[in-house]
């Protein structure tokens, strides 16, 4: 039998039937675990989506995947951490799916360290990987959502802002950093008709985060929260979609904290 | 959304404003809704409505700061809808004639006590008599109604900011407590909103004015706040809980 705190849930999307039919949306990271579940969320409402990874095979694999189940799901190359990557996909993505309606800002880096190891390229790339490229696929894509008077950006944050774990504190003070960018961002962009919200998942069992932490400290997080179970990427669909639908169309430059009540603010 | 159809949901301060708003938007996903209010005539009148629409509804009187009135109007509610999965604690007041005008170091005892009585206690009340069943059933959502006023308050708001605060702490310490068993609590926080009653209270240059201070420069209605409480009240936010959702229009940053 499965250990109760190891059970999966299953995806519920917030989305209505056909919500998005005729929009597009960006996930960037999407070649990762918890992007393609947005993507098929997103896809599963009508929007046309372009995954953007700095892994091209990865983006590819997971397009296909999608396509496979008849989505329209495409993958492009870049690193969110250089502008000149990012304008060269979201061009392409744009000219093959459509302006960018919705974006979810979702790529991102981290690496356990003590503070005073961390060099300076370490710093830049999880800098550059967190949030850097947030502001900037965001200005990229921002022109088109003034245009159509309609937009969705939802920025990945994550509960470490709030507990301010010691052992990655420039992977900490960048997903803060994302925090203050969706505030500004949502008073910048509102009366053009697009919100900016962020999303702050606590300690998810993904791949990455197993090799970077021994299951111990996933139990750790699982004992010590309201729900008293592992995190998902299935956990982060109901709300990444909450933000995109129209259910939140007066929400705006808040942070959600989805971590089964562990964190309160 | 998934979730929500074949639900029953008890709704408090239901008879007009925000909670015949919630109460509404429940009904047209399918779920049939108690509507209390300490009006009897407007919780029936809103109650009606609802059932016109080919939903089921009851309207309930009670005084939520009374445990024995509240206990009876949730056994009614059952009797009539057969349980209650989902509970809305939105009934709540900030003054009366008699405190409106008075700096807060001049409010009387007894009207402190009812507000905190209604805005607070009310919703522990509620929470208490309806909780342990949700628990047995192994699903729940509660969500409490807060107020923006918590983050820009007024001084002679003393009395309904504390309560408002207060179902914050009230909403994550029952979150901690009720997690295991399938249920959720949350705590929705509308801006100034332009609901009927509002708009009695203050004039137009006020709502105008808080318009101003958004990031979506408008007047906030009871329509702007039904989406998120559909989200909480649904599946599609089964492992949030302990968490406030500020409604404004990008006034008010959490």
């Amino acid at each position: 039998m499965t250990d109760p705190k190891h059970i999966k849930p299953k995806a519920v999307s917030a989305l209505s039937t056909g919500e998005l039919e005729g929009k597009t949306a960006l996930v960037t990271g999407g070649g990762g675990v918890i992007g393609p579940a947005y993507a098929r969320a997103l896809a599963e409402s009508g929007a046309a989506v372009a995954l953007v990874d700095i892994d091209a095979g990865k983006a590819q694999r997971a397009a296909k995947k999608l396509c496979l189940d008849g989505f329209k799901v495409q993958g492009w190359q870049a690193d969110v951490g250089v502008k000149a990557d990012i304008e060269a996909a979201v061009l392409d993505a744009q000219n093959v799916l459509g302006g960018i309606d919705i974006l979810i800002n979702n790529a991102g880096y981290a690496t356990t360290m003590d503070f005073e190891d961390i060099s300076e390229a370490e710093f830049d790339k999880v800098l550059n990987a967190n949030l850097k490229g947030a502001f900037f696929v965001s200005q990229v894509c921002v022109p088109h959502m003034k245009e159509k008077g309609w937009g969705r950006i939802v920025n990945l944050t994550s509960t470490v802002s709030k507990i301010g774990p010691g052992d990655l504190p420039h992977y900490v003070a960048t997903k803060t950093g994302v925090i203050g960018l969706t505030r500004s961002l949502a008073r910048a962009l509102g009366k053009h008709g697009i919100t900016v919200n962020a999303l702050a998942p606590g300690m998810v069992a993904t791949e990455p985060i197993i090799a970077l932490y021994p299951e111990s400290a996933l139990d750790n997080h699982a004992a010590r929260r309201s729900i008293k179970r592992w995190e998902h990427a299935e956990d982060l669909v109901g709300p990444l979609t909450y933000y995109c639908s129209k259910h939140a169309d007066f929400v705006t430059g808040q942070t959600m904290l989805v971590d089964g009540g562990q964190q309160f603010d | 959304m998934e979730g929500l159809a074949g639900r029953t949901a008890l709704v408090t301060g239901a008879g007009r404003g925000l909670g015949a708003a919630f109460a509404r938007g429940l009904a047209a996903y399918g779920v049939s809704v108690g509507v209390l209010d300490i009006d009897g005539d407007t919780a029936t009148a809103t109650a009606n409505e609802i059932s016109d629409t080919g939903a089921r509804a009851v309207g309930l009187i009670a005084d939520i700061s009374d445990r024995s009135a509240v206990l009876e109007a949730i056994t009614g509610c059952e009797d009539a809808l057969g349980r209650i999965d989902i509970l809305i604690n939105n009934a709540g007041f900030g003054t009366t004639k008699e405190t409106a005008g008075l700096e807060w170091h001049e409010w009387p005892e007894d009207a402190w006590d009812a507000v905190i009585d209604c805005n607070l206690k009310g919703a522990f009340l509620a929470c208490q008599a309806v909780a342990p069943k949700m628990m047995e059933r192994g699903w729940g959502r509660i969500v409490n109604v807060s107020s923006a006023t918590v983050w820009h308050p007024l001084a002679n708001g003393a009395a309904y900011i504390a309560s408002k605060a207060g179902l914050i702490g009230l909403t994550r310490s029952l979150a901690t407590g009720v997690g295991e068993h399938g249920v959720t609590v949350n705590t929705l926080v509308p801006g100034l909103t332009k609901t009927d009653h509002m708009a009695d209270l203050y004039p137009d240059e006020q709502f105008e004015s808080f318009a101003q201070l958004r990031a979506i420069p408008r007047v906030e209605l009871p329509a702007d706040l039904v989406g998120t409480a559909l989200f909480l009240c649904s599946d599609a936010s089964a492992f949030v809980t302990g968490q406030s959702f500020v409604v404004d229009g990008g006034h008010v940053f959490d």
